[in-house]
């Protein structure tokens, strides 16, 4: 059946012309197509991976076709499927496919319907096909297709200014991370000659890539992830992604874009072994990133900003992984993640479409009016707290007990602080939104519990949440993933780890629920209290002020150049030229008529006071041109002397 | 008899002339009896140019005595000539002011024009002196002819003037070449400009400079050149397109003869005499002096009289050159320029005719009502200005190439081309006027006319530049 | 059959036809003109399918004896590098010339003057003779003056008059450089495979004469891509222009110049190109990063695309200082589709002109819910300039900088920065002009007609088809530029 895996990113990938163009003949404005082909996909790819599981299935499965030659390389379109892929074609499908269900409630009677399902279809045919790349280049394209679908669907609302704003952000911003991805490819090919990933793992596991070559390779890839995988510092387009409907905010953070940088990191994570540096360096990062993140999330108000700031955060965790622990690491906590984000921002999408407001202090108390939304939601929480037994507990566990094993620190450290926080936020979120009293009556009035088509995917993705990690904990996945980090310094008891961050979890779930449920402390109070520190945060620690700056510093150097363009260039430089020419012609006229004419009137009146020619001025212009013949004559001899 | 058969044309001419002036003395008003006798004189001494040929053969040629000579490069200029001036006579057809002294201007024309094929077969300083002469004086009354105001007078007095005093210095020049060789044949004083190192070298090489200059006035090269734009502004327009193409033509002619390397000296020789640099600088000063003051010319006949000057200025790359490649790009130069200039003199013509006016402003608009007329007159200036596939840039090319070839003038070529830049700019202010400017006046110009002998001027001088430069292949056999 | 001689001057019989025509008769002008320019790309097609790209020498080769008193010959062929070049010429000339129907003014000069550029162009790509190579040069100028004098905007007299004189003085020293080869060669030749093969006659002139002659056809070539710094004469004619004419500017004519270097200087004076290897790489580099700055800081949609070829450009040139067949074939492809895209752009900006008479980036807002075919349409051709994956304008990009990135890894880091300046203006001018809530100035606005959408979609469906799938547009380079790239290295 693997024969047939091209299709899986051909049908979604077709279908957005047919959608874009076609809307208008199918059922349904198009919206029966995507999802018709994403559930045939999420079929196909459930199929593959249970069967890959059991074992009937031989992996790694590989198909090339001769795409385009250049001089004498020639670059082919090719499938690579192992268990990795197939785990990640699984969460991709699904969340698409549950995403497109859930849009057809959420989106129904917007003026582009079928534009938005046509995106999507785009969006999820080219994280399928990145997923499935066998060679980088192919696997770039992909890449920055999804980069411009995450444009047209932050900016799908573009009539409001700051959503079309978010848009050009977040393509913006995450082009920025692709010029180090650019270069990286670039150096990739110019080291070893081919795109291949099979091929370049195969030389770099031989020795034949230089291993400084492959350090600075890694380092260069992973300045991709920073951009797609919003790590720190270029993580600012993802808090204002959620401009975009919230579905698309579901799929952006759950399973495509995002985890598309993650993915890369996973996918060319034999270039990152080479060098244990650029495994720290990552490792850092991505701690970094994910403290900082979990710091931001405790301020907004606005509810899909605070699972931005909680993706950012967790994507953190997923990065370390990667330092620390490897791709199976890394990729596990992608996958739970996967599940359990989708079904926040769902869940999150249903209370807005509720009270159509994001702000958390305008809800309240809603766990009564939409008791499906609020257990799901609930279950997505503490999946994301790690709360034993739940999805999030077992993967966010590997991360920490790797970074614990593998002696670096302060990575441990912090990635241990960030579960503390981690629970403390989304504990106050869920407090804000369900808990407590209404506090805006009438809001809460209006609310009401959504329709199926938007509840059935979050029982579905609430299912995952709670069994996937039992379900994959310990497996190794089914002995799927091929890449196993070894060499851990320390042994740590794996029970050790569970309990401290069990302990952590509760601790933060503890505090918020004493501020935000028990009051046990006035929060108004506190804030203002720590006022210069909460807005630090809120301005997301300075580091939207230094993008900006840096913008708007590149556009008034941009009209500086333009300035000397036209006026030093052009009209300096180059018209100069035809000025000089000009009043070389204008002070021969000048002559002409000024020296000349006086000369000879001078002469004129010379000759008439002396009488010793013909008087007049005729004669006077004459002698002027007789007295110049003699000029000439002499320049001439004076020139012969010279030569 | 023999002999004879060589000087043909010149007799015919001669004949020519002398019949003209007793026809206008006893029947002044058999204009149409005065006009086919001119274009007789000129088109029978056409013929005869290739008089010997048909005797002998193309073997006689080269034709060398002391003091005359007949070789490719004579007979190609003489050529020009003789075309230039039936031309011309076909001009001065349409211009009504000539008639009242329709025979002496006709007379006095091809009395210029023998002069003209007198000196480019000159060999010797004496009959290039007289034949300047007879040019110039010819010259000097055509340039008053039309006496009708001040202005017309003063131009062709100033013209008079400074030939006669070019003409002076000449003949000091010829004084000091004799002195030092005790001949006035070009070969034996070139012979001495080239032995370096003695007093005779000295004098030699002066006297030949200073005949240069007078050339230099006829062929209107800087320092030279104050002359032309009034003069050319006070002739009558088929004279001063006479004037800008068939003396010039004649003085670059003997010019080249005297340079050449079929005189037998060669490059290394002129070289030693220091002459080349020195026309090497009054090439460079002649283009860029015609094309810079010309850019700034209202009057469409001063700006095509200091577009003349800077196109001499090209010519003269040629004869710097001094070689056999250098000769024959001064030629088919020559033969280009003649197409082009004549044609662009006869458009001009043609829009005083419609507008009465020489002003640029004449030109406003003409695209819309005349579109062939309007292209007709840009091809013209496209070429002037070397632009392929036209003629002028086929002259321009082996101009280039002859300087290239020497070696060492290649900053002569650079000089060159800038300067064919700036001359675009000002060719293209006419067709900026022609195609760009909306005609404001009103002034209604005057519906296209049928046949005339002018539009078939301009039709002839166009499809010898259209098609001379698209296949040039006789033309460039001729010139060789 | 001398197919090339037929693609050639069918235009040219066209424009001879319409130059007979009574001008009051517009619509049979056009109809003229329309059918030899159609037949000038049937006839190119033809030659497409007759063109083995396997082979990397000359084909379709026609020689006659024009002028053999100065060894000029009418020689004219076709290889890799004219082929695409020839089609990019005949189709974006048809292109414009449909775009060119709503032209009602002075309607025979414009079409007659039209089909003469487009002999020019086509005569410049197959030219192998250095006589008729500058003769075709040469004649590209003179329609493109009245094109841009008469029918452009309001400082069109100035934009023609610049474009002439500084094309012309680019070209004069091609001149001088072409007959200092023609002396310089033994026998002297202007045939191009000739003095090719006499190139280390060239070496041993010295190398002055060497970086001399280099420098001469580098000056001109440099002006028509245009290289920092020739290229203000660019935005002004680019924004002066009628939409039509901006189109073949941008589409063909900045290509000549690429043209000439890879067909001249590189393989002709290998030496000189090494030496100055360095500028050419830094040049490229500057024209990337500065093209694009500047392009960020126009307010006017016309010009900023201006700005961005010679941004584009950079690319190519960055290709083409790589000295290899990546980078070869890097440079050719973005020439190719820069033409394509480029050309959309200006059409499509051409398109919100004629309704608005304005193309000031500020003045719109909110257009993409107004007129959504439009707002695609531009949108898909912004996204291949910035070089969208997918779109044809990645691959090249991208082969440039693979190309270039061996041998200058430095440059072309940096000049991969341009990618992100590129995505932010044309970004800023989708947002500025699409986005946001409409402005209700031009809520009139009506959507793109059958006319032009005949014009661009089939650009965009290049862009798309090429982007998807570059073997039909590399495979027929591909051989000719890796032998180029052996004859520029070996020594």
């Amino acid at each position: 059946m693997l024969e047939y895996s091209p299709l899986l990113f051909l049908l979604p990938l077709l279908a957005f012309p047919a959608i874009l163009f076609g809307w208008r003949w199918l059922p349904s404005k198009g919206a029966s197509l995507g999802i018709a082909v994403m559930g045939a996909c999420l079929l196909w790819s459930a199929a593959a991976l249970t069967s890959a599981i059991f074992a009937d299935l031989i992996l790694p499965y590989d198909w090339t076709v001769s795409w385009f030659q250049f001089g004498i390389y020639d670059v082919a379109l090719g499938v690579h499927l192992d268990g990795m892929t197939l785990c990640m074609l699984f969460v991709v499908t699904l969340v698409s496919f549950l995403v497109q269900l859930y849009s057809l409630s959420y989106m129904h009677g917007d003026p582009r319907f079928h534009r938005y399902y046509a995106f999507i279809s785009l969006f999820t045919a080219s994280m399928i096909g990145l997923v499935m790349a066998e060679n980088l280049l192919l696997l770039f394209m992909c890449w920055e297709i999804m980069g411009l679908c995450s444009y047209f669907l932050i900016g799908f609302w573009f009539e409001k200014p700051e959503a079309a704003q978010a848009g050009r952000k977040a393509f913006i911003t995450t082009k920025l991370g692709d010029l180090g991805l650019t270069a990286g490819l670039l150096l990739i090919f110019t080291t070893a000659g081919t795109f291949s990933l099979n091929s370049l793992q195969e030389m770099v596991k031989l020795g034949y890539f230089p291993a400084e070559t492959a350090f600075w390779a890694a380092l260069l890839l992973f300045c991709g992830a920073i951009g797609k995988s919003a790590q720190v510092p270029l993580f600012i387009w993802l808090p204002d992604a959620m401009e975009g409907p919230t579905p698309v905010s579901a799929l952006i953070h759950a399973a495509t874009m995002v985890a598309a940088g993650v993915f890369l990191v996973a996918r060319t994570f034999f270039f990152f072994e080479v060098d244990p540096a650029a495994l720290h360096i990552i490792a850092y990062f991505g701690a970094i990133t994910a403290f900082l993140a979990a710091l931001m999330g405790t301020v907004p108000e606005d509810i899909k900003r605070v699972l931005a700031f909680s993706t950012i955060s967790q994507l953190g965790y997923m990065i370390a992984g990667l330092g620390v622990g490897g791709p199976q690491v890394g990729m596990f906590h992608l996958t739970t993640h996967a599940m359990f984000k989708a079904l926040l921002f769902l869940g999150a999408g249903s209370v807005i479409h509720a009270v159509h407001t994001n702000d958390i202090w305008k809800m309240g108390a809603l766990s009564v009016k939409m008791p499906v939304t609020f257990i799901t939601f609930s279950i997505g929480v503490l999946a994301l707290c790690g709360i034993f037994p739940l999805s999030g507990f077992y993967s966010k566990d590997e991360i920490l007990h790797a970074a614990a094993a593998s002696g670096q620190w302060p990575v441990a450290a912090l990635l241990f602080i960030t579960a503390g926080l981690t629970a403390y936020y989304m504990t106050r979120v869920l407090v804000l939104v369900f808990l407590g009293d209404a506090r805006d009556r009438e809001r809460y009035g209006h609310a009401h519990e959504s329709p199926g088509v938007m509840t059935a995917p979050l029982v579905i993705l609430a299912v995952f949440s709670v069994f996937l990690g039992f379900l994959l904990h310990g497996k190794t996945w089914g002995g799927l993933v091929p890449v196993k980090l070894e060499g851990h310094h320390h042994e740590i008891s794996v029970l050790i780890v569970a309990l401290a961050s069990s302990a952590i979890a509760f601790t933060g779930i503890f505090v918020a629920w004493a501020v935000y449920r028990k009051r046990v402390v006035d929060y108004e109070e506190l804030r203002l209290k720590f006022s210069p520190v909460w807005s630090f945060l809120y301005q997301r620690m300075g580091f939207e002020h230094f993008w900006l700056f840096w913008a708007a510093a590149s556009y008034r150097f941009s009209a500086f150049l333009a300035w000397v363009d036209y006026h030093i260039l052009d009209q300096g430089l180059v018209d100069g030229w035809a000025v000089v020419t000009n009043l070389l012609s204008r002070a021969g006229g000048w002559f002409d008529r000024v020296v000349v004419d006086n000369l000879v009137d001078f002469w004129g009146w010379l000759t008439a006071r002396s009488g010793q020619l013909v008087r007049g001025t005729v004669s006077g212009f004459v002698q002027s041109y007789l007295l110049y013949l003699i000029l000439g004559v002499g320049l001439i001899l004076a020139l012969r002397l010279y030569f | 008899m023999q002999i004879l058969a060589y000087f043909f044309p010149e007799i015919w001419l001669a004949t020519g002339a002398l019949a003209l002036l007793t026809i206008d003395f006893m029947k002044p008003k058999a204009r149409r009896t005065m006009t086919a006798a001119a274009y007789l004189a000129v088109a029978g001494a056409l013929i005869c140019i290739f008089c010997p040929w048909w005797e002998q053969g193309m073997g006689i040629l080269p034709f060398v005595f002391d003091d005359f000579s007949l070789d490719g490069l004579t007979l190609g200029f003489t050529l020009l000539i003789l075309t230039g001036t039936l031309v011309t006579i076909a001009l001065a057809q349409e211009d009504e002011t000539l008639k009242p002294n329709w025979g002496s201007f006709l007379g006095l024309l091809v009395l210029a024009s023998l002069g003209c094929v007198l000196l480019v077969k000159a060999r010797d300083f004496v009959y290039a002196f007289l034949a300047i002469e007879l040019i110039s004086i010819s010259s000097f009354i055509l340039v008053a002819f039309e006496r009708r105001e001040l202005a017309m007078i003063e131009g062709a007095l100033k013209y008079f003037l400074v030939g006669a005093f070019s003409s002076a210095i000449a003949l000091y020049g010829i004084s000091l070449c004799y002195a030092a060789t005790g001949t006035t044949g070009f070969g034996a004083i070139a012979q001495a400009a080239a032995q370096a190192g003695d007093a005779r070298h000295w004098l030699a090489t002066t006297g030949l400079l200073l005949v240069l200059v007078s050339f230099g006035f006829k062929a209107s090269i800087a320092p030279f050149h104050f002359w032309v734009p009034d003069a050319y502004q006070a002739a009558p327009t088929p004279f001063t397109a006479y004037l800008s193409v068939v003396p010039k033509l004649a003085a670059l002619g003997v010019l080249v003869a005297l340079t050449s390397a079929t005189f037998g000296l060669g490059q290394a020789a002129i070289h030693a005499a220091g002459l080349t640099k020195i026309l090497a600088v009054l090439a460079v000063l002649t283009m860029t002096v015609g094309n810079v003051s010309a850019i700034h010319q209202n009057d469409l006949k001063r700006l095509l009289a200091y577009s003349s000057i800077a196109q001499a200025g090209y010519m003269m790359i040629g004869i710097l050159a001094a070689t056999k490649l250098g000769g024959s790009a001064v030629l088919l130069y020559g033969f280009a320029y003649l197409l082009m200039n004549l044609g662009a003199f006869a458009c001009v013509f043609w829009v005083a005719k419609q507008t009465d006016s020489y002003d640029i402003t004449a030109c406003d608009g003409l695209a819309v009502t005349h579109l062939p007329f309007a292209l007709t007159f840009t091809a013209f200036l496209l070429s002037l200005a070397g632009i392929p596939p036209l003629v002028g840039f086929l002259g321009k090319y082996l101009v280039f190439a002859s300087a290239l070839d020497v070696g060492w003038a290649w900053p002569v070529a650079v000089a060159g081309v800038l300067n064919s830049v700036i001359s675009v700019y000002y060719y293209l202010r006419i067709a900026y006027r022609m195609f760009f400017v909306e005609n404001r006046t009103g002034a209604a110009i005057a519906a296209p006319q049928g046949f005339s002998v002018l539009v078939l001027v301009i039709v002839l001088m166009l499809i010898g530049t259209i098609s001379l430069g698209i296949y040039p292949k006789p033309l460039l056999a001729l010139v060789q | 059959m001398p197919l090339l001689s037929l693609i050639i001057f069918l235009p040219l019989a066209g424009a001879l036809i319409i130059l007979m025509m009574d001008k009051e008769k517009t619509k049979a002008i056009q109809k003229v003109g329309l059918i030899f320019s159609g037949l000038a790309l049937l006839a190119s097609l033809v030659l497409l399918i007759d063109f083995d790209p396997s082979n990397s020498a000359m084909q379709f080769v026609e020689e006659f004896s024009w002028i053999p008193a100065l060894n000029v010959k009418y020689l004219l062929g076709a290889d890799g590098l004219s082929m695409p070049l020839m089609i990019l010429t005949t189709l974006l000339s048809f292109i414009s010339l449909i775009a060119s129907l709503g032209i009602d003014k002075r309607v025979k000069e414009y079409w007659f003057w039209f089909l003469i550029l487009e002999v020019g162009m086509l005569g410049v790509f197959v030219a192998l003779d250095f006589f008729l190579f500058y003769v075709f040069w040469e004649i590209t100028l003179v329609p493109m003056y009245f094109l841009i004098g008469i029918w452009g905007g309001p400082q069109k007299e100035y934009a023609a008059t610049k474009f002439f004189l500084y094309t012309l003085f680019g070209s004069v020293f091609m001149l001088l450089s072409i007959i200092a080869l023609y002396f310089a060669s033994e026998p002297h030749t202007l045939n191009m495979l000739e003095l090719m093969a006499q190139r280390d006659a060239f070496f041993a002139k010295g190398m002055t004469f060497q970086m001399l002659v280099f420098l001469g056809f580098y000056v001109a070539f440099a002006i028509k891509i245009p290289m920092f710094p020739f290229h203000t004469w660019l935005p002004l004619a680019h924004v002066e222009a009628p939409t039509a004419v901006s189109v073949i500017l941008a589409g063909v004519l900045l290509k000549m110049g690429g043209y000439g270097i890879l067909r001249v200087n590189l393989p002709m004076f290998p030496q000189a190109t090494e030496a100055f290897l360095p500028f050419l790489i830094v040049l490229a580099f500057i024209n990337i990063f500065y093209g694009s700055l500047c392009a960020m800081a126009q307010k006017d949609m016309k010009r900023m695309v201006a700005y961005s070829s010679i941004n584009h450009m950079g690319y190519a040139m960055l290709g083409i200082a790589s000295m290899n067949a990546i980078g070869f074939n890097g440079a050719v492809f973005q020439m190719i589709n820069h033409g394509i895209i480029t050309g959309s752009l200006f059409l499509l900006v051409g398109v919100i002109y004629d309704r608005t008479h304005t193309r000031d980036i500020d003045a719109f807002g909110g257009l993409g819910a107004k007129v959504p075919l439009y707002a695609g349409v531009m949108t898909l051709a912004c996204m291949a300039s910035l070089g969208l994956p997918g779109l044809a304008g990645f691959v090249s990009e991208f082969l440039c900088f693979l190309g270039a990135f061996g041998p200058w890894k430095l440059w072309t880091m940096l000049s991969v920065s341009g990618i992100l300046i590129t995505a932010a203006f044309f970004l800023r001018m989708i947002q500025k002009v699409f986005l946001g809530p409409l402005n209700e100035k031009w809520s009139g606005l009506t959507d793109m007609n059958a006319r032009e959408l005949v014009t661009t979609i089939p650009l965009a469906a290049l862009t798309v088809a090429l982007g998807v799938y570059p073997k039909w547009g590399l495979d027929l380079m591909n051989q000719t530029m890796t032998s180029l790239a052996q004859l520029v290295t070996k020594q």
